[in-house]
């Protein structure tokens, strides 16, 4: 419990940053959607008998964002590209910190299992993104419902609100793999930023083409908008996908960390 | 010259991890161009069916062919954008504050030199690397696209664009520079050059979905250059390439005060 | 003697928590200075002034007659500094890191190079990274001497140094003084003071307590006195002025004295005794005295 506060303590500033930031990306959004909804109404007559390829190719979403749930799943593309990067930016550190800090020496010489003191850091993880994504939900939903009018279905908003969270422990699972495999980490967060919008990318370009094969690259495309709200589900397939990448990842990372190095100072 | 080449040296092998993962984002989106052509023909037909009005509308040019290797290569430049703001951003914050994270400041900072000299030499090997990661993005774009095109060539348009690409990487260098300069501390650094890139790549969204808040555009680098002009008009926005100057002699004037009156942490 | 460095009350803040408070003293050209106190006195905060890694708040100090703010980049060509703590690039061979530290003062002295990591059994050839705490300290050392400074700092330079390295390593300075190098020596380890320097000056809480020779302050100040009564001991030593850091075990006191001699004598003589010892303290008793003057 010793080191799961410690971590917790260590790592909550940027929790409120991040958090603060995905909420003011939500309710910007969230202002413009009357304006943008009549504007794209007009448009959407236009545009529906085209072809989905050519809608795809030239940016148009395949939701309706003139409706509130079309809109939000727009919204919730880029609250899930800010909770990636912090999901991964928690996954890169927290096995690499000791070493970066120079404190492994310090916390590794206690009379604790290594596995003791990683599962403790996941935890203190899992607090995080719990606690973030609980706030998440509670406070965007108010002013998504009110933007709506009260028409908000609930189940589809709640499932993309779950989906940052999904998406999260891909990046987590992903970033602690990379850090106990990379020999020498000395900054966080370039490594971070790179590899999200890596993977992001990936997503813009699929966007684009509509590329099943791609959708499996990126968890960026695995809860996609228009397909939770067709199913008022998650696709089981995707989601497996992103739970096992999350789990795999995990335990190897976890195996490699037990066995490691740890470099002196 | 020590320094400088030293710089060069110790950050060659991130430039060429950088410019793999570029070289691999225009190889995959090449790949994906081939896929795209073939079912384009369809859409083609349907965009001749369209009355020239709804073209305007939809801010399609008369007669571009979008199915065309040129249309869809200028899809990539936000992706390059997005990537070069990353390295060039995180290059300038960690090229100033590493040598105090490292805890080599001690070292570097006792020789007879001046800080600003120091600086020059760091700034001039962060130009290098970012001239480098430019060039190979124009030399492997030029060689994929032109493989794909049927019109014709497309070096100028691409030397446009990354052109437009290399003013952006040197304002988002500079950024970085200042936030080295200023933070207590790498860490600070970095987080700080992260909330700059992704709040003015929201802000960039934001505008593109509502023409209202035009007037903040210039608050978002991702807003300056648009690829369809820097390719098609052959067209850089000269009041932006001058903003961005500014930015970056502000950035770089602040890096070198900054920095000079800092003290150095062990 | 010219003065090398001149520090006038020089004062530095971190925020609100104290570095140095008004600092003054002056090393001379050609000695050994001796720069002592506990942890956290102001020893590194007053050398990283000096080199101008950081700036003081208030007050000044120059080195070679050449302010440190100003003139920092010229005054640093003449100085060999040796941190605390080494850090270097842990991606360069040793070789490369000393050639690269020497690319900063003109071509690199290659015999002298070889000579000095010889003298300190470097190997030349390994990794930075993978060298031991005591062995980047040697680097550390080479680094620092190898152009021949006028002024080399050291800051408590022998940590992670075996013995057989910290006594060449003291050789090693002895030479370049010599040959005319002036150093500033901060330690808190005291025997080590006391073998290399002529002068010294004694920082605690930020702020410069003694300056003086080590002879003086040993010869002329401060006897370490010890009594063996037979019976009881004298109670009028209880009153006696000038002593301090009593030690009573039984019929035995000791303690350091500062005075006239003669009472001590006067005062024994009314006794029976069964020994008596009047020794030079060595400076960690007067130091001891120094920490415990404040409380």
């Amino acid at each position: 419990m010793n080191i799961v506060r410690q971590e917790f303590k260590m790592t909550y500033k940027s929790l409120i940053y991040y958090t603060i930031g995905m909420l003011a990306t939500g309710y910007i959004f969230l202002i413009f959607f009357k304006s943008f909804a009549q504007d794209t109404e007009m448009l959407n007559k236009l545009l529906s008998n085209f072809p989905p390829e050519f809608k795809a190719a030239f940016g148009f979403a395949d939701v309706n964002l003139s409706e509130i749930s079309g809109y939000l799943s727009f919204i919730f593309g880029y609250i899930v590209l800010f909770g990636a990067v912090y999901g991964m930016k928690l996954g890169i550190s927290i096995l690499s910190e000791e070493t970066r800090v120079k404190t492994a020496d310090f916390l590794l010489s206690k009379p604790v299992k290594r596995l003791h003191v990683a599962s403790s850091k996941l935890a203190a993880i899992f607090i995080c993104l719990i606690l973030q994504n609980v706030l998440l939900y509670a406070l965007i939903l108010p002013a998504a419902s009110a933007a709506a009018d009260g028409d908000l279905n609930i189940k589809i908003y709640s499932l993309f609100s779950f989906s940052v969270f999904l998406v999260q422990i891909f990046f987590v699972g992903t970033g602690m793999l990379i850090s106990v495999l990379v020999k020498k980490l000395k900054s966080v967060m370039p490594l971070t930023l790179a590899v999200v919008f890596m993977f992001f990318i990936i997503e813009l370009i699929n966007q684009s083409l509509l590329d099943e094969k791609l959708t499996y690259l990126t968890p960026f495309s695995y809860f996609k908008g228009s397909d939770i709200i067709s199913a008022t589900g998650y696709d089981p397939k995707y989601l497996a996908i992103d739970i096992a990448v999350f789990i795999v990842f995990t335990l190897l990372s976890l195996m490699i960390y037990r066995k490691k190095d740890i470099r002196a100072v | 010259m020590n320094i400088f080449l030293r710089e060069l040296k110790t950050n060659a092998k991130s430039l060429i991890i950088w410019c793999l993962g570029m070289i691999f984002l225009i190889y995959a989106g090449m790949v994906k161009y081939s896929a795209f052509s073939k079912t384009g023909d369809a859409v083609n037909e349907f965009m001749s069916q369209i009355p020239d009005s709804m073209k305007t509308v939809l801010g399609i040019g008369n007669g571009t062919d979008v199915t065309s290797v040129a249309v869809f290569y200028s899809m990539f430049f936000l992706f390059f954008m997005l990537l070069a703001a990353v390295h060039s951003c995180m290059l300038g914050a960690l090229i100033i504050s590493k040598e105090e994270r490292d805890k080599t400041a001690d070292f570097l900072f006792v020789k007879p030199i001046r800080r600003s000299r120091a600086i020059s030499s760091k700034i001039l090997a962060a130009i290098i690397n970012i001239a480098v990661l430019n060039a190979v993005t124009y030399a492997v774009s030029v060689i994929s696209v032109e493989k794909h095109n049927t019109g014709s060539s497309l070096a100028v348009p691409v030397l446009m664009i990354t052109s437009a690409l290399f003013v952006l990487q040197v304002l988002f260098l500079g950024v970085g520079l200042l936030f080295g300069a200023l933070a207590k501390n790498s860490k600070v650094a970095t987080s700080a050059a992260t909330s700059i890139i992704l709040g003015t790549f929201i802000l960039k969204v934001i505008i593109d979905m509502n023409n209202d808040v035009k007037a903040i555009e210039f608050l978002s680098p991702f807003r300056y250059f648009k690829a369809d002009e820097v390719m098609f008009d052959r067209s850089i926005d000269i009041g932006y390439v001058l903003v961005s100057a500014a930015v970056v002699l502000l950035c770089a004037a602040g890096t070198y005060i900054f920095f000079q009156k800092r003290d150095l942490r062990n | 003697m010219q003065n090398l460095i001149e520090i006038k009350n020089l004062t530095k803040y971190y925020g609100k928590s104290r570095g140095i408070i008004d600092v003054s003293f002056d090393v001379l050209e050609g000695e050994i200075f001796g720069f002592i106190g506990p942890n956290g006195a102001g020893k590194s905060t007053t050398i990283r002034i000096l080199l101008s890694l950081i700036y003081p708040t208030g007050g000044s100090a120059s080195i070679f007659g050449k302010d440190c703010v100003k003139y920092g980049h010229e005054i640093r060509k003449d100085i060999g500094y040796l941190p605390s703590e080494v850090f270097y690039y842990d991606d360069m061979k040793v070789i490369d890191l000393l050639k690269y530290s020497a690319s900063f003062y003109g071509k690199p002295d290659m015999i002298r190079l070889k000579y000095l990591a010889e003298i300190m059994e470097l190997d030349l050839k390994r990794k930075i990274d993978d060298l031991s705490y005591g062995n980047k300290k040697k680097v550390g050392i080479v680094q620092g001497l190898l152009h021949s400074p006028k002024l080399i700092i050291l800051d408590e330079p022998t940590g992670g140094l075996d013995p057989l390295m910290q006594q060449r390593f003291f050789q090693l300075i002895r030479e370049e003084n010599a040959k005319g190098s002036t150093v500033l020596f901060s330690s808190h380890i005291l025997p080590e003071v006391q073998k290399l320097c002529t002068r010294v000056g004694i920082i605690q809480e930020g702020r410069i307590i003694e300056v003086a020779d080590i002879s003086a302050m040993r010869n002329t100040t401060y006897k370490k006195i010890k009594l063996e009564f037979k019976n009881e001991i004298s109670g009028e030593l209880d009153t006696m002025e000038g002593i301090n850091d009593v030690k009573r075990h039984e019929r035995e006191i000791s303690f350091l004295y500062k005075g006239d001699i003669n009472n001590v004598i006067r005062l024994v003589s009314h006794s029976d005794m069964n020994n008596i010892t009047i020794e030079e303290p060595d400076l960690e008793e007067i130091f001891m005295h120094y920490y415990n003057k404040e409380d």
